[in-house]
């Protein structure tokens, strides 16, 4: 029995699909067979592969020594640097810092692949890891990004300090009457997809076939290009069902380039799947960001002055997340128009696991400092902290809005998400509630928290890939160069298509991770795909439509103004009283041997700019200091939405990531580098049980940046929902006089800060 | 994330299970539910060279009445604690806590028995079982021995439990008096942070302390009145302040110290 979810609700009428709640077409073989990951993938005579990592975060290495493991039962082969003929990465950033493949010279962060084992089996390979005999001298490691800055000592050698990159930027001068000034940690966080990564590559005579889990398969391919100096034809990527990346997987590791090097120079079918431990240790981490903010204001609320000032750990070696301050920057002032908007940053390296994009990367850090920030400012003054947010929106009709940073703000409307938000959390009642238990001397307080967010989507507008082909018995086949990886894009693509075309989604055959299949693909990231790819499938599907109907002028000699098509009835061509299917269009096509087909390379003008409003009710425990998020409002506007269950999917995610930075996750190093929280039991990944039944609603203000007026929705639930959370707590303590707890704000931490308030009064 | 090689053997049989362990030279290790060993194993902090997986023993898994007291299998599963009738009628804190313990998965798999012989000072089930008096039934090469719950803990995850030993049952007195149970977590499936479980027993007060030092901790305190609270918490006070808790990522011990005192006094407001 085959399931098909489609029929049970929309989809059979004569309506649009774009914009109803149609049921993903990715489930029924979820729920029934189940994914296809890479470790699913069955292979004859394959060859699992290990690796040896760093146990310390700072040290000279002298000897890595295989000989003792390469005598294990069940070993292939091993390798350290000495066998890897590949030269080193040359960073992006900086020439002079070079990545080895394996650590070379020096061990830079615990995790840092050191030696690689291949084992018959998975198991074999694990075991004979611990025979692998890493000889090193401990040097003296930096943890923290301050201390780092200012260090005489650079981590590498050339470089004349630890700073990797830097935005400059004046400080602004303070306005108004009233200052505020505070310094926030974004803290680290682990990524934590379900699935790892993950490799598989596979030779048939000159050709090399790579499977990856990962979010840009064609950069991948690029990649494993440049560092193997293999021929393009001689390459396939594939990227089978990916269970998640949130970011970490847009980059291609250097464990990611091993695994096909080291088949060929076995001639073997090689896989690597990490383990969790892996994992938490050396797959990119999130966030690690300080913020010094400075916001100067008047007493009747008006914001007149705000700077950013942000340090960045880059980790052991600047990847993306060196990058993430200049997204971070294009945030800077937020939902709000201030005269005088300023920022500055810098990047710098640490002895820890790089920092990469995750989740809103770069974003939600702009959020959360202009969001506390502006609470602190609106408890100073004694306002409500939804009335000063009012005074200080941009006003709704000065879009395209061009802030003092130089983003060019699309259309928005603040105010509405903020007073829609309001008004389904039952502000008012809540403002009540409040001050009885402050009355009443309750050890429950309540708080209640307001952030609204505006957050830029398809932040680095490319080119994306997208191609409609009619195929046998009026099918489809639809091709694209974004990479699905939990969201849904097989269900949305194909709504948009049917609507062009009329062929019903379940006709529609998607392809998507395919190198040989997709001529070219950007990924999926900064919830860029379906104004990017999403738009592309869009014009290809018009493009085949005008295409078919030349096509039949053509073959019955007709004038093109003759042939008319409707979406109707399964799409409907029609010249006079004939009436042509495209299963007919097929027919006919490939009797004169043509294919109809078209395929699109779009790429959007501009970036896009999402926003909403968020509301988080908590209750205090003031003897234990315990949080409990009682309730969870979000108002979201991401312009049209193609399919409210999906966008609310996206929406749900987010939230629950967003609300875990604050009250739950931090991936914490002590001061000599060793992870403390490597494994699920102390790193505070969340459960269902951790959330309350989220109440949100969309709003949808569509954009003219593009055709399907559609922005990003993959990344506002964790930017809004952050500072939401923590605004709520403050909002809670501020009875103690408590003004800021840096995240995440753990019993402990909120226990002892009305501690040292009670002591202090 | 994998584990190093092992031999695993599933005797049907109590006896066939003690001559394993005894041929295994203290290699042998006892798996229950598996819920705390297997996940060291999985880190390779634990290494046993032949896991003993006693489920199929028959015998191991129920709950039978006796006269002043109930006898609790081994193998129970913390969801058949929390489910049991006679549990609920005789001992409803022991159930009580059942329920609370990790998740679902967790329930159904991790055993009461298991639990206990891992000597976690974090297990909810020692809290439990100090605070209601239990005796814990071994049998091994020594023949059968009994321990009251007090003198069966020695050190962090180190029990008195001999390599070759079986923990058998838990025998529980017939309780009828009030409990509670209080326990500050950070999310619903980790460990307390602190936890304390309460039950009146005769004429005293059992108390089970949960991740406050080495090893779970219990006392027992005497009741003179229903209203003598202030001297309760007196006496807990004193004990509190000479307890050893640890530091982690989860709280300080000095955290928890006063996390305990906390506790105790909701839980002694919240005895039903």
């Amino acid at each position: 029995m085959s399931l098909d979810f489609t029929d049970l609700e929309v989809g059979r009428g004569e309506e649009k699909l774009v914009g109803s709640p149609y049921r993903r077409l990715e489930d029924p073989i979820f729920i029934t067979k189940g994914a296809t990951y890479v470790g699913d993938l069955e292979f004859d005579d394959i060859a699992h592969i290990s690796f040896v990592r760093s146990p310390v975060a700072s040290a000279n290495l002298k000897n890595v020594d295989v000989s003792e493991a390469l005598g294990q039962p069940g070993v292939i082969a091993a390798f350290t640097a000495k066998d890897i003929e590949i030269p080193a990465i040359i960073n992006w950033i900086n020439k002079v810092i070079e990545r080895p493949f394996l650590a070379k010279d020096k061990l830079r962060f615990v995790g840092e692949a050191v030696a690689m084992v291949i084992g018959e089996t998975k198991a074999f390979a694990e075991d004979a890891c611990e025979f692998v005999n890493i000889d090193y001298d401990l040097t003296t490691p930096i943890i923290d990004p301050r201390q780092s800055a200012n260090n005489e000592v650079s981590l590498f050698e050339g470089c004349t300090s630890n700073i990797v990159a830097s935005i400059e930027g004046g400080q602004v001068a303070q306005i108004g009457e009233v200052r505020i000034e505070a310094e926030f940690v974004n803290q680290r966080l682990a990524p934590c997809p379900m699935e790892g990564r993950a490799v598989v590559a596979t030779i048939d005579g000159e050709m090399l076939t790579v499977y990856i889990s990962n979010q840009a398969p064609h950069s991948a391919k690029r990649s494993i290009i440049r560092y193997l100096s293999i021929d393009e034809g001689n390459l396939r990527v594939i990227t089978p069902d990916v269970g998640g990346g949130f970011g970490s997987k847009i980059g291609t590791y250097p464990e990611e380039i091993l695994v096909p090097y080291i088949a060929r120079k076995l001639n073997r079918t090689c896989r690597w799947v990490e383990t969790r431990s892996e994992s938490m240790v050396s797959l990119g981490h999130g966030r690690g960001q300080i913020a010094k903010v400075t916001l100067g204001g008047d007493r009747d609320g008006k914001i007149r002055s705000y700077c950013l000032s942000v340090i960045q750990d880059c980790g052991a070696y600047p990847e993306i997340g060196a990058n993430m301050p200049a997204l971070t920057r294009w945030m800077t002032s937020g939902c709000y128009d201030i005269d005088s908007v300023d920022f500055n940053s810098i990047s710098v390296l640490t002895n820890t696991n790089p920092t990469v994009a995750y989740r809103g990367a770069g974003r939600p850090e702009a959020a959360y400092a202009i969001e506390r920030a502006v609470d602190m400012f609106a408890t100073e003054i004694g306002m409500d902290k939804a009335e000063v947010r009012f005074k200080n929106f941009i006003d709704p009709k000065n879009f395209p809005y061009q802030t003092k940073v130089g983003s060019t703000y699309d259309c928005g409307n603040y105010e509405e998400s903020l007073r829609r938000v309001l008004k389904l959390a039952n502000y008012d009642e809540l403002l009540v509630d409040k001050e009885n238990r402050i009355k009443d001397k309750s050890d429950l307080l309540l708080g209640i928290g307001i952030s609204s967010y505006v957050e830029i989507t398809h932040g680095f507008p490319a080119k994306e890939f997208g191609s409609v082909e009619l195929i046998s018995g009026g099918k489809l086949s639809v091709k694209v160069g974004t990479l699905s990886h939990g969201q849904g894009h097989r269900s949305a693509i194909s709504m948009i298509v049917r609507d062009v075309t009329g062929v019903d989604p379940c006709n529609i055959d998607f392809y998507q991770g395919d190198t040989e299949l997709i001529e070219s693909g950007v990924g999926t990231f900064g919830s860029r795909s379906m104004q990017s790819g999403g738009v592309a499938c869009k014009r290809a599907a018009d493009m085949l439509v005008t295409k078919a109907m030349e096509f039949l002028s053509n073959h019955l000699d007709v004038d093109l103004d003759k042939v008319e098509f409707s979406w109707h009835e399964g799409g409907q061509f029609s010249v006079g009283s004939m009436c042509l299917s495209w299963s007919d269009l097929y027919r006919l096509a490939k009797n004169e041997g043509k294919v109809l087909k078209a395929s699109e390379n779009y790429e959007s003008s501009s970036p896009t700019f999402p926003f909403g409003a968020h509301l988080a009710v908590v209750e205090v425990d003031v003897e234990t200091g315990k949080v409990h998020l009682r309730d969870m409002f979000a108002i979201d506007d991401a312009g049209n939405i193609l399919n409210p269950l999906l966008a609310k999917g996206q929406i749900h995610g987010g939230l629950a990531q967003g609300i875990s930075q604050a009250l739950y996750e931090e991936f914490i190093y002590d001061q000599d580098g060793n992870p403390l929280t490597a494994t699920f039991a102390d790193y505070g990944f969340p459960t269902a049980a951790e959330f309350p039944q989220f109440r949100d609603e969309l709003m949808q203000t569509p954009t003219s940046v593009n055709e399907l007026g559609v922005k990003g929705i993959g990344e506002s639930g964790t930017i809004g929902a952050t500072p939401a959370v923590v605004n709520a707590v403050m909002d809670a303590l501020s009875v103690y006089g408590i003004s800021h707890i840096d995240m995440p704000l753990s019993p402990e931490k909120v226990f002892s800060a009305i501690k040292i308030a009670k002591r202090s009064k | 994330m994998i584990t190093s090689s092992f031999e695993y053997v599933a005797p049907r049989s109590i006896d066939e299970a003690f001559s394993i362990l005894r041929d295994s030279d203290g290699e042998g290790k006892v798996l229950a539910g598996g819920h705390s060993l297997i996940p060291l194993m999985k880190l390779r902090f634990a290494r046993p060279s032949i896991l003993v997986d006693i489920s199929r023993i028959d015998g191991l898994s129920g709950v039978d009445e006796k006269d002043d007291f109930i006898e609790i299998g081994a193998m129970c599963s913390h969801a058949v604690v929390a489910r049991s009738n006679l549990i609920r009628e005789y001992s409803p804190l022991l159930a009580h806590v059942a329920a609370q313990i990790g998740d679902a998965a967790i329930r159904y798999r991790g055993t009461i028995g298991g639990s206990i012989c891992h000597g976690d000072p974090a297990s909810d089930m020692a809290g439990a079982l100090f605070a209601t008096g239990a005796v814990l039934v071994v049998d091994g090469p020594s023949g059968k021995r009994e321990f009251k719950i007090e003198d069966f803990f020695t050190g962090f995850l180190e029990t008195t439990l001999d390599p070759e030993e079986i923990l058998l049952a838990i025998k529980l007195p017939k309780v009828s008096g009030k409990y509670s149970f209080e326990k500050l977590q950070r999310r619903s499936i980790d460990w307390a942070i602190v936890a304390v479980a309460l039950n009146q027993v005769g004429d005293g007060l059992g108390v089970g302390l949960v991740n406050v030092g080495p090893t779970p901790v219990g006392f027992k305190l005497s009741l003179t009145s229903d209203e003598d609270t202030s001297a309760l918490l007196e006496q807990f006070s004193e004990i509190a302040s000479s307890l050893t808790p640890p530091s982690d990522v989860f709280g300080s011990s000095e955290y928890r110290k006063e996390m305990a005192k906390v506790l105790f006094s909701r839980a002694l407001l919240n005895l039903v």
